[in-house]
């Protein structure tokens, strides 16, 4: 479903990402991990048609998307989230759920002036589907208040919500624990669960070892922008490579480690 | 006296229709746009150079908003490489080259003279009369596009530009392509201010870059921001504050013993005042943008 072919940016002449290539299957889940400042946000930037990449190629559900905005990909079913995702203070959490709904016809502004009646459907549903998602993850009873006005956690689900109500084919989520409270960490997992068992595809960066062992299959470790290791998440701590990278060169210690880097 | 009030409540609903389309621009969408006269003065040359090629009035109205969407097409796609501030200083500026454009071309827009003879609508009427339909006309069509504003802040549309006015990012990773809701909004605004352009030399009977300055620019933000930035009927409360303002400064003028220049001079010194005033102590206006419920 999503093809990364010999990837690769640099900015202002220092390599970002070198080469990295890999692919993730319908329902899969796979992790990126590695330690600050090893490319792992640009290559998430890249998917999701935030930065162009100088090298290589995209390809999703066999269509070659490398360089499309990140309005395009969101039409082909790519969606986001954010390491510290910003809400708007003059919008409700409720309205910055229903601005990642598919509404075709009140997204035009012709749609929304003259085809009153469709429009008012098209809302109906989003705001039903919405409170669901709301209810979900605990957010429903602050469904009126400013966006802005909830904590860091609550808002990184809200991003999560917002992505997940246009039914996306690929998830991409940029540390989705940084700054979440366990019972929230909790919700994240469960909801990533059911979004597989849909057949979304899921990448997700992450530092949180023990994150990445409960929801990923497979782990693309990378260093310095190339990928130094593929492995299961439980195999992490034997590869001499990825210990290092993380570590610097030294005794392992061994795997009870859950936040590196 | 009548006539005088009914004057001043022609223009205000004139400036009320530029102020609903800059705040769907600077307002809703975060676009702020410091040569809104621009739009305007697209339409005020409509009417003039339709006038001067003995065309009917929609030919210029129509020509008008043909000229309003090309400009509004380059400042969406301007808005793409410029962020924030530094679309607004370009808007700004393209706007004073086309009002130094026209002052020194004369044989097409007049020059420094302008185009005189625009045709006044109901000229054959009593003034008073005139003026009366005149208003009427002014608020059918300050109606249309405060229904149009309204009802766009409220669609997936305006979800869109709201989100976007505030986080681009976010908005562009759920799928809304921001160039092209700014282009959007930026020609549905654009062609709002031509419209009252179009009137407006209607009904001064004449065209020219007197409009165009600054200082029109600046009045239509102080309408903006005194009535509350975001929100439309707040806007509309701010030209009809803005308006009175400036149309009543003659009498302070007048009282003081002032002349005609400094008349004016005063008139822009209250409304810079008003602007500060406003910015410093109550910058979300008399009638503040509020979250939206959403019932069902």
């Amino acid at each position: 479903m999503l093809e990364v072919e010999s990837v690769g940016k640099d900015y202002a002449g220092v390599v970002a990402v070198a080469e990295v290539s890999f692919g993730v299957e319908p329902a899969e889940s796979v992790g990126v991990v590695g330690p600050n400042g090893s490319g792992k946000t640009t290559l998430l930037n890249i998917i999701s048609g935030f930065a162009r990449p100088d090298r290589g190629r995209i390809v999703l559900g066999g269509r070659e998307v490398t360089g499309r905005p990140a309005w395009t990909l969101s039409g082909l079913g790519v969606a986001r989230t954010f390491q510290l995702p910003q809400m708007p203070a003059r919008m409700s959490v409720l309205e910055v759920v229903l601005a990642g709904a598919r509404q075709p016809v009140s997204a035009s502004p012709l749609g929304g002036l003259v085809r009153l009646r469709r429009s008012r459907a098209e809302l109906a549903g989003a705001v039903e589907r919405a409170d669901g998602l709301l209810e979900r993850v605990g957010l429903r009873r602050l469904r009126d208040d400013p966006a802005a006005s909830l904590s860091g956690g609550q808002q990184k689900l809200l991003n999560l919500v917002a992505a997940l109500i246009g039914d996306p084919r690929l998830l991409l989520l940029d540390e989705p624990t940084a700054g979440v409270s366990p019972p929230l960490r909790k919700v994240l997992v469960g909801v990533l669960e059911e979004v597989r068992a849909k057949g979304t595809a899921i990448v997700t960066v992450e530092h949180d070892m023990a994150f990445v062992s409960e929801v990923c299959e497979r782990v693309v470790v990378l260093d310095g922008g190339s990928v130094i290791a593929r492995c299961a998440p439980s195999e992490l701590h034997l590869d001499e490579q990825v210990v290092e990278a993380y570590l610097g060169k030294r005794r392992a210690d061994r795997g009870t480690r859950s936040e590196v880097g | 006296m009548f006539n005088y009030i009914l004057d001043l409540l022609v223009l205000a609903s004139i400036f009320a229709v530029v102020a609903v389309g800059l705040n769907l621009q600077a307002g809703v969408s975060g676009l702020p746009n410091f040569g809104i006269v621009l739009f305007f003065g697209i339409g005020a040359y409509g009417a003039g150079l339709a006038t001067k090629a003995s065309l009917p009035w929609t030919v210029g109205l129509l020509g008008a908003v043909l000229v309003a969407t090309a400009a509004a097409l380059l400042l969406g796609r301007l808005s793409g490489s410029l962020p924030g501030t530094y679309w607004g200083i370009a808007t700004l500026a393209i706007a004073e080259a086309v009002r130094v454009i026209l002052f020194n071309q004369d044989s097409v827009f007049g020059g420094a003279q302008g185009i005189g003879g625009v045709s006044l609508p109901f000229a054959s009427l009593p003034e008073r009369t005139r003026l009366i339909l005149c208003l009427l006309v002014m608020i059918a069509i300050l109606a249309v596009c405060l229904a149009i504003s309204q009802r766009l802040i409220g669609t997936q549309f305006g979800r869109a530009l709201r989100l976007q006015r505030e986080q681009p990012e976010l908005a562009a990773s759920l799928g809304h392509d921001l160039i092209g809701v700014r282009t959007a909004i930026l020609i549905i605004s654009g062609a709002m201010a031509a419209a009252a352009g179009v009137f407006y030399a209607h009904y001064i009977a004449y065209t020219g870059t007197s409009e165009l300055e600054m200082a029109t620019t600046i009045t239509v933000w102080t309408m903006v921001v005194v009535g509350g930035i975001g929100n439309s009927y707040g806007v509309v409360l701010g030209a009809l504050l803005i308006q009175t303002l400036y149309s009543t400064s003659r009498f302070l003028g007048e009282a003081l013993n002032l002349s005609a220049d400094r008349t004016a001079s005063l008139r822009i010194m209250l409304i810079g005042f008003a602007l500060f005033g406003f910015l410093m102590l109550k910058n979300d206006g008399l009638l503040p943008e509020r979250l939206r419920k959403i019932r069902a």
